[in-house]
């Protein structure tokens, strides 16, 4: 099957999701309000609250929410064919990412456009505010962990992106100090930025730098790990710096390289007209993970991520002009990243293999297949990249530059995300030398996934990695399930039917369930006496918010009934304006 | 399309993009979780602004990283107000920096903000209003 006709009937599927579904939403669910006065309005006050233009907003929406994690999932997942995947990629992103993110966006709007975590605490239960900071941090010490091996895995697989990504540090701060400096247009530099990096993968392949004889010195069993140890170092100082200092002309870069990397997939398709090699639905070693349940969490981001919904009621609502904006804003948030998805699958199955046979042997079971997924990813854009003139090993580079860029960045920020976790936590239980002393707090970021990250385990493929990317998607999906519930009691609330929110919801929580009980059954027979009680954790949570979710829709349907029976109004416990 | 007048934010706010790291704000209030970001000056120039022009015009605020609809918008409005060539480019050059006021197409303030009250008074003088 050539990879440009999956790639025009996924984007044909995704415009009529966004044509007809989102407009069902907006009309019969969210029943959006255009002389609704939004928070932006409300409390318009030229910096947090500010309407702005939807497509202007769409922009800050969507360079938030996608990165390297709708990368790696689908790169993965592909194990089980590119049928199954492409499949949730496509029905998830417009059934169930998109009734997530556009909902997020509405229910934050209707409510002062305050924070998910808050939301959980007004519109479920107070506790369900506990629950939210309880699956926030696994989620990050989660996105940390395995961002960490992803880009120790690319380091030692492609050394020449070595040289470019360490060289990105100082560039992107000399580009901070600049445009702080100066005051000047942010756009020059950081197309400098980036044309200096994409230079620099010149020298990098000149001078590959490995760490592999200075890991054998050290007495380390793979060099991933130094590479590891050294990321996590770098992240620790990273997330105790301001961000205008690294983090944000850094995100000045990978915003144009985010353009860059979707054009580049989308030309190298259709210009090098590349076949699918993966089967159709792959015939699976016995003893592999069954694609029922584990695709369903394999692939997070990039077919619904709860993460979405921190962006969705974080900064998006508060900046949303009219409130019909959410459905262009939210749900085509979901449509891009579900795209970049797609990209992923396209490069994991066409662009990496020119034979069935050569694909094989990339995924011949799944630890093979999860440690090498990202790679693989790297080599499908190269072929892409080279389809349309950039010589092969310089393409490969700038892929892995690509993912690195993204991968880093993520880490950079889900370690200061996890600092504030861990100074709320500290806060909650009342140990505040927790809540005060930042580096404390940030070594406890740094210090429990890089101890994930360090798992031993299945050896030099990576099956401790595959096992941990499920437990990512795991509580990812439940960060989902949580937004999800709070939707649906809200919409609940205003009596109308909550079926198109309950279906992703169940399922979510369904598959997430069932992969954490089979999870759990493989840990205590192989005896990881590490990921077992992880596991188990994230399961007790999964049944809370299980427990959480049933017993707030049942108030939500008895106060429909108590509203049908004229005693009440439905919407009397929302926030009007 | 009616008047329209844009602002381009400081280096400002939470960085950080990408999934499972974007800006986000799990929380609202209390607790160190809670990223209060520090005033820009375009928070001041833009609520004077909001409060001195007519409803019909159009006030955009804009991160300078949003260089997708930026620059489209600035060559825009700098070609309806006739200019082209080098003059469009400076133009668009200094309305893309940090802290910069157009009004109009015309670029008011650029890597600074002046005064709310100073800003109020030449984006109405721009604009033509009384």
């Amino acid at each position: 099957m050539p990879a440009v006709v999956v790639a025009a009937v996924v984007g044909v599927l995704f415009f009529l999701g966004y044509r007809y579904y989102s407009s069902y939403l907006a009309r019969k669910v969210y029943v959006l309000d255009p002389a609704f006065v939004t928070p932006a309005h409300e409390f318009n006050d030229g910096n947090d609250f500010v309407p702005t233009n939807k497509h202007v907003l769409f922009g800050h929406h969507f360079t938030s929410v996608a990165g390297a994690a709708p990368i790696v999932g689908p790169a993965i997942a592909v194990f089980w064919g590119w049928g199954p995947a492409l499949t949730w990629i496509v029905l998830g992103t417009i059934f169930a990412a998109g009734v997530h993110d556009f909902g997020s966006l509405v229910v934050s709007v209707r409510h002062k456009a305050r924070s998910i975590g808050t939301l959980a605490g007004e519109v479920v239960n107070g506790r369900a505010r506990g629950l939210f900071l309880a699956i926030i941090f696994f989620l990050l010490t989660l996105v940390n962990a395995v961002f960490a091996v992803v880009i120790g895995n690319l380091f030692v697989n492609n050394p020449g992106a070595v040289i470019p990504i360490v060289v990105e540090i100082p560039v992107a701060m000399l580009i901070g100090q600049y445009i702080y400096k100066t005051r000047s247009s942010a756009l020059i530099p950081s197309i400098v930025g980036v044309l200096l990096l994409y230079a620099l993968i010149l020298v990098g392949n000149a001078v590959p730098v490995s760490l592999d004889g200075l890991a054998e010195t050290l007495g380390f069993e793979q060099t991933r790990n130094l590479w590891v140890i050294l990321l996590f170092v770098y992240t620790w100082v990273a997330s105790r710096i301001p961000v205008w200092v690294l983090l944000q002309p850094r995100d000045y870069i990978n915003s144009h390289q985010l353009f860059i990397a979707l054009g580049v997939i989308s030309l190298g398709v259709i210009i090098g007209l590349n076949t699918i090699q993966a089967p159709l639905v792959n015939d699976v070693p016995e003893g592999s993970p069954s694609f029922f349940p584990f695709l369903f969490i394999t692939i997070a981001c990039g077919a619904i991520s709860g993460f979405h919904s921190l962006v969705a009621s974080g900064t998006t609502s508060k900046q949303l002009d009219r409130e019909t904006d959410a459905r262009y804003v939210g749900y085509m948030g979901a449509v891009g990243e579900g795209s970049l998805a797609t990209g992923a699958v396209l490069a994991a199955t066409a662009g990496v293999a020119a034979s069935q046979a050569e694909w094989q042997a990339l995924y011949p079971d799944f630890a093979t297949a999860s440690g090498g997924a990202t790679g693989n990813f790297v080599d499908g854009v190269a072929v892409f990249a080279n389809n349309i003139g950039i010589p092969l090993d310089i393409a490969t580079i700038f892929a892995a530059v690509v993912v690195i860029s993204f991968a880093a960045t993520t880490m950079d920020t889900g370690v200061r995300l996890q600092r504030y976790v861990v100074q709320e936590i500290g806060e909650l239980t009342g140990i505040r030398v927790l809540a005060r002393n930042l580096s404390l707090a940030t070594t406890i970021a740094v210090v429990i996934p890089l101890a994930m990250a360090l798992l031993p385990g299945g050896g030099e493929a990576g099956y401790t990695f595959g096992v941990l990317w499920q437990l990512f998607g795991t509580t990812n999906q439940l960060t989902a399930g949580l937004a999800l519930a709070v939707i649906a009691v809200w919409v609940t609330r205003r009596g109308r039917s909550p079926v198109v929110v309950l279906i992703p919801l169940v399922f979510l929580l369904a598959m997430t369930s069932w992969a954490l009980l089979v999870n759990l059954r493989n840990f205590v027979r192989d005896d990881q006496w590490v990921l077992a009680p992880l596991d188990a954790v994230i399961f007790l949570l999964a049944l809370w918010l299980i427990v959480e979710a049933a017993l707030a829709l049942r108030g939500a349907f008895r106060d429909r009934t108590t509203t049908d029976a004229g005693e009440r109004p439905a919407v009397a416990r929302d926030e009007p304006r | 399309m009616s008047r329209r007048v844009v602002l381009v934010r400081g280096a400002r706010g939470p960085g950080g993009g990408g999934c499972c790291s974007g800006d986000v704000r799990p929380f609202d209030a209390g607790g160190q979780h809670h990223h209060r970001t520090p005033d820009d000056p375009v928070g001041a120039v833009y609520r004077a602004l909001r409060t001195g022009l007519p409803d019909d015009v159009a006030i955009e605020v804009v991160s300078p990283s949003n260089w997708l609809w930026l620059v489209p918008a600035l060559v825009g409005d700098g070609r309806r107000r006739g200019l082209r060539g080098a003059a469009l480019r400076r133009s668009v050059r200094a309305g893309l920096a940090l802290e910069s006021l157009i009004a109009g197409g015309s670029v008011l303030a650029s890597g600074g903000l002046p005064p709310p009250d100073a800003a109020l008074a030449a984006t109405r003088a721009e604009l033509g209003l009384p």
